[in-house]
């Protein structure tokens, strides 16, 4: 009933010529390549969740705005007029450490699903599996940049505040903190597809990084023992640097710049390393 | 003509996980309880297949459901890593997967929306959707459709927009899973012009399918896999004739077994021993455990009450001294019974005392001495029997033994096995059976949970069922076993 296998001679093109794609080697800067290669498909899986959004509802866009307004609203009247927390330009503050965290914890919460959501791509085409987390990030950077260009000069506005050189800055921090959401959205998309758990996790974590990044009260404010902590902490030295830039308009402090300088860069490496290390078993998980 | 992609010697293991819910619960509980223990498993999708595509080649992976083709195909598309082995491609070539059509399809997007983000997961540059976009909108006929969402259009309409993305892809090699099978007779013509088009352009194609008339429309070479071996790679007439043949022994056993040498003629008239009675006293049918006629009859009335019928392959796991043989050689059509033992002194004596005292004839009795359950060669089975071979084995043996024989079970086929069972988990001494035998949960006979037992059948990836209405004098349980479809 067996035949026995009938290989005929087939002349090769060298040996050399020929690259193995699961090489360790091939892991990190292939993963790297292969993540610009399909820009085309990051574009439209962005485009593709930002048309999806709002398409059909009547406000569109403008929910947007009125998402972040209510936030501060509520928080507004919580810590100012319920809590009576005075400090100057709190609306401001506030405003900025919002909108930055919400591309950040929305980043987080989207790009651990990246994998686990997106089993049937996975399973039927070959295509660089990064995309899927990255694109989340990027649909959240959109997000933010779309809101950010409303209030932040509206804000600069009411506070009468003239541009400044180190507003020049912004563009690197956030650069800095894409980097950083990226590293640690693409490490959490693997362990989700690993540990489910990671999901349930994530969600505390986030809660709890709520209150340990200055986003309802003033950095300033808090004593100078527990400052140090509260800079360690994930998002802190990205939303000072925002509110240094714009409210203070002054140049970020070194403490500042170096931790979100190495958070940026030690999240971003170890987060391609360890994909590149597991995407290839994805879909095996699934 | 230049390798595209080369296969070196890829094998690829898949953990199959039994009970699996991987929560902290059921780690718990497994500590305590055996039957809740996860067991992890080992499914070979892929043995040591090597194979290379040149340039230009069409070739046709054809196998039966489970065979491995399309592992093949995902790790050859590099979106399974292979547990061992190694898949060289050359860089620069661009290869395309087709598994499905219309891939990330979005209801709510619009057709132009969609062939846009479809074309981007298969790769292509804006440049060269931008370029192909009205070729791809003429060959759907969807031109009227294109700002429409696709959730309004029909489900043929969405199987032609996926297919005129695919089409239109233009990689240099196409791993080709078989999509054509989903649409009717007009879609499928226009698959193969397609391919046909491809194929003209100088275009290299690896192609899944169970069509023997696509794949012979199609390829030039054929890879025939099974169990996750590569059987052949050569010529398509000599593929799919190789791949009809083992699709027929799988519907039909016919080729008749020969007689395994080894098996000495009996000197009956020197044994001097023809009555039962004092037969029951000798060596080797005590070592069945007594009973000798009386559970040989038991066993041969079940299986015909099973549905036995002369014309079925039978494979009888640990046949002994031919207690059960001495029933069904006569009863089966010539070869087809066939016994498996690893003692071979209990065959030799069960050749020289039994089969002649019922008039067989030793030298047509095709028997397997292995202790290993070795099943290479032999036809697919119908039915299998162990009378008490797993009360005689360790759960490691059943687990091998049960693997083995399942293979080579026809479709449909049913593996029935006795067995000792322990009716309380809790207890770990030994239970005193009828007739005075005391079985162990750790020594021979042995005796398990039904759990445990079918526990260790779903690790191989087969069924155990407990079989009511069965009474054997000395308290054996019995079970059925049968294969599980792998989808």
């Amino acid at each position: 009933m067996t035949s026995t296998p009938d290989r005929t001679f087939r002349p090769r093109g060298g040996p050399d010529t020929l690259v193995d794609s699961n090489a360790d080697t091939a892991g990190v800067v292939g993963t790297v390549r292969a993540v610009f290669r399909y820009r085309e498909l990051l574009k439209h899986l962005v485009l593709k969740d930002l048309k999806l959004k709002y398409r059909g509802s009547w406000l569109g866009f403008i929910w947007s705005l009125v998402n972040p307004l209510m936030m501060l609203v509520v928080y507004l009247v919580a810590f100012k007029y319920i809590l009576r927390v005075r400090g100057e330009g709190f609306v401001f503050l506030l405003l900025l450490a919002i909108l930055a965290w919400t591309f950040f914890s929305n980043s987080l919460s989207m790009s651990a699903g990246g994998i686990v959501d997106n089993g049937a791509l996975i399973k039927t085409v070959a295509f660089p599996r990064a995309v899927l987390p990255i694109s989340s990030v990027l649909f959240n950077l959109a997000q933010y940049l779309l809101t950010a260009a409303v209030f932040i000069p509206l804000m600069l506005l009411l506070h009468r505040t003239p541009p400044a050189a180190p507003m020049l800055l912004f563009p690197v921090f956030l650069l800095l903190q894409l980097a950083f959401t990226v590293g640690i959205g693409l490490a959490l998309a693997t362990g989700t597809t690993f540990f489910r758990d990671i999901r349930h996790f994530l969600e505390i974590a986030l809660s709890v990084m709520f209150w340990t990044t200055p986003i309802v009260y003033d950095f300033r404010t808090i004593p100078a023992a527990w400052q140090w902590l509260v800079l360690l902490s994930p998002l802190s030295s990205f939303v000072l640097a925002y509110q240094q830039i714009f409210y203070y308009r002054e140049w970020p402090g070194a403490a500042v710049s170096a931790i979100a300088f190495s958070y940026a860069v030690i999240a971003l490496s170890a987060g391609v390393v360890l994909f590149s290390r597991y995407d290839r078993e994805f879909s095996e998980q699934l | 003509m230049a390798t595209f992609i080369d296969i070196q010697n890829i094998s690829k293991r898949f953990l199959l996980r039994r009970n699996r819910s991987g929560d902290l619960k059921s780690r718990f509980l497994g500590i305590f309880f055996r039957e809740r223990r996860e067991i992890v498993d080992d499914l070979w999708a892929l043995k040591d297949v090597s194979l290379d595509v040149g340039q230009g080649e069409s070739i046709g992976l054809v196998g039966r459901n489970g065979s491995g083709k399309s592992t093949l195909l995902r790790v050859a598309a590099g979106m399974h890593r292979p547990t061992s082995g190694k898949v060289l491609t050359r860089p620069g070539v661009r290869i395309t997967t087709l598994i499905e059509l219309g891939v990330g399809f979005h209801p709510e997007l619009s057709g132009q929306e969609n062939i846009y983000l479809n074309a981007a997961i298969h790769g292509l540059s804006r440049r060269h959707i931008d370029e192909i976009y009205r070729d791809v909108v003429d060959y759907a006929e969807l031109s009227d459709f294109m700002d429409v969402p696709l959730k309004n259009y029909s489900s043929g309409m969405q199987m032609r927009l996926g297919f005129a993305v695919a089409a239109h892809l233009d990689p240099d090699v196409l791993l080709l899973d078989e999509i054509f099978a989903v649409g009717d007779e007009d879609f499928q013509k226009r698959c193969l012009k397609t391919v046909h088009r491809f194929l003209n352009a100088g275009k290299t194609i690896l192609f899944v399918s169970h069509a023997a008339a696509s794949v012979r429309s199609i390829c030039r070479r054929v890879c025939l896999l099974d169990h996750g071996h590569l059987l052949f790679d050569g010529d398509v007439d000599a593929g799919l004739g190789a791949y009809h043949r083992l699709l027929e022994t799988t519907a039909a056993p016919a080729a008749a077994p020969e007689p395994v040498p080894g098996l000495t003629a009996a000197a009956v008239e020197e044994s001097g021993l023809r009555d039962s009675a004092e037969l029951d006293r000798a060596w080797h049918r005590m070592a069945a455990g007594g009973l000798w006629d009386e559970v040989g009859t038991l066993y041969f009335d079940f299986l015909r009450a099973q549905g036995l019928q002369p014309h079925h392959y039978l494979l009888d796991v640990g046949c002994g001294s031919f207690r059960l043989g001495v029933h069904l050689v006569p009863y089966l059509q010539p070869g087809r019974y066939i016994g498996l033992e690893s003692n071979e002194d209990l065959v030799r004596a069960g050749a020289e005392l039994e089969l002649p005292r019922v008039g067989i004839e030793p030298r047509g009795v095709r028997v397997v001495i292995s202790n290993c359950f070795d099943l290479a060669g032999l036809p697919l089975m119908d039915f299998a029997i162990a009378q008490s071979a797993f009360t005689q084995m360790s759960l490691n043996g059943i687990a091998q033994g049960v693997a083995m024989v399942v293979r080579k079970l026809a479709p449909g086929g049913r593996f029935f096995a006795a067995y000792y069972e322990n009716p309380d988990p809790a207890a770990g001494d030994a239970i005193l059976h009828p007739g005075g035998i005391k079985s162990h949960p750790d020594a021979d006979p042995y005796h398990a949970t039904f759990a445990v037992l079918a526990g260790v059948c779903a690790g191989v990836g087969a069924r155990a069922e407990r079989v009511t209405g069965w009474q054997h004098p000395q308290g054996q349980q019995m079970m059925v076993i049968t294969r599980r479809l792998q989808d």
